[in-house]
């Protein structure tokens, strides 16, 4: 049996093990550490599933009625009543477009940085990942790398903003550098910011959403995006 | 699939049986113990609590319409879970969806699971936003306790490509524990 086979039966049912997985698992390390990282997944799983449902929301996939709700016939208003509705109405749009002007803007780049900032042990990684690996992670985001002369040695998927994003680190001769593609977040321009030591971009992606990209210190960010955005694309 | 048998008062093979007296009542106490593990089943299909409450209103209807062919009543859950998994896939059929932003369901629903902590609230997305195709066999195998060769037959697939699937939904999930995924070099199987 091969690891391939081998995980393959492990990922499709962690608590199973044949006679030849058995086999397999009592000379390989590695499928081993595989098959315990599954197991704890299923617990997980299973706990997740048999969690109490929440409060019922009435957001989410919802099935449109089949038929269109019964609604009273409405009363017509008298002349003063349209009037006193029409100038509530005014004033309610009106305070809304104040409240929605002075709303706080919530900044993407301090949570780019405080990001980076959790994950500070991502700069320490030196060894390439092969291109296979690192197609493997963006997957799961559903982006594709293009094949680039770019030098990945580190690429997860994280959650950001309620979204799952890449979150890599490239080698330049500068130093690493993270580039984390953010296609839910969308600017109008290019933005710069520098704080604790780190300095950053945020740049329009060629194929929609942001590229953020960040340095410990000084490096060319630009060239960063400009080598890595073309070759970005989301696959859905 | 695993062997359950429900707490059940009265027992099912007498009130089962079609003009039984106490049938009626049997029923609805089987369905009331296993209604909230049908409704958590449902949710993982649908993701939305409306739609698995109608889903679940709608299967126990059937359910009562056809408890003939219950033969078994330790086979009760597993019955009724299909029962479920079916009406559902008939929704989607049968309905137009409106899709909205499921961020919004997680923001409504997560406070559960928020003392967990992060993990399982990233767990919990990322089983939401797994496609279709890997979601639902993972559901039916952790939760319903099909066996791959049950959700093969119950989905029209080959049970290699129920092994595929299975593989995949697990396998991108496991970016959650910060890990890699496992190279996946395979082509999935004819159905």
């Amino acid at each position: 049996m091969t690891h391939d086979e081998a995980r393959l039966l492990i990922g499709a049912a962690p608590g199973a093990v044949s006679a030849p997985l058995a086999e397999h698992l009592a000379h390989c390390a590695p499928c081993t550490l595989f098959q315990q990282q599954m197991q704890r997944m299923d617990q997980d799983l299973s706990r997740l599933f048999t969690a109490p449902l929440g409060p019922r929301a009435e957001t989410g996939i919802r099935a449109l009625p089949l038929m269109p709700a019964t609604r009273p016939r409405p009363v017509a208003p008298r002349a003063s009543g349209l009037l006193a509705l029409a100038a509530s109405l005014v004033l309610s749009i009106g305070v809304g477009i104040v409240f929605w002007t002075l709303r706080p803007q919530p900044s993407l780049a301090a949570g780019v940085l405080d990001h980076v900032g959790h994950e500070s042990a991502s700069w320490s990684e030196v060894a390439p990942m092969t291109a296979a690996a690192t197609s493997q992670v963006l997957a799961g985001a559903d982006v594709r790398l293009d094949p680039t002369d770019t030098t990945v040695t580190y690429a997860r998927i994280c959650l950001f903003n309620g979204h799952w994003v890449p979150h890599l680190i490239i080698r330049t001769a500068a130093g690493p550098i993270t580039v984390m593609v953010l296609n839910r977040e969308h600017i109008g321009a290019r933005q710069s910011f520098r704080q604790n030591g780190y300095s950053g971009i945020l740049v329009p992606a060629p194929g929609g959403g942001t590229l953020a990209v960040i340095a410990q210190g000084d490096a060319d960010l630009d060239a960063v995006s400009r080598a890595l955005g073309p070759h970005l694309h989301w696959t859905h | 699939m695993r062997n359950f048998t429900p707490e059940i008062p009265v027992p099912l093979s007498d009130a089962l049986k079609p003009g039984a007296e106490a049938a009626p009542m049997a029923l609805e106490r089987l369905f009331a113990t296993l209604r909230p593990e049908l409704l958590r089943f449902a949710w993982w299909l649908a993701r939305d609590r409306a739609v698995a409450e109608d889903v679940v209103q709608e299967a126990m209807l059937r359910a009562w319409r056809s408890r003939d062919a219950l033969k078994d009543p330790a086979a009760a859950r597993g019955w009724l879970l299909t029962i479920v998994r079916r009406e559902h896939a008939r929704l989607y059929e049968r309905k137009r969806l409106e899709i909205v932003d499921l961020d919004e369901v997680m923001a409504a629903e997560d406070t559960q699971l928020a003392a967990d902590g992060d993990e399982m609230v990233g767990l919990r997305l990322a089983m939401t936003q797994l496609p279709d195709d890997y979601r639902i066999p993972l559901v039916m195998q952790v939760l319903g306790g099909f066996t791959t060769d049950e959700i093969a037959q119950e989905l029209t697939l080959s049970t290699a490509a129920v092994l595929t699937r299975l593989f995949r939904a697990r396998n991108r999930l496991r970016s959650i524990y910060g890990l890699l995924p496992a190279p996946d070099a395979l082509d999935e199987p004819a159905v």
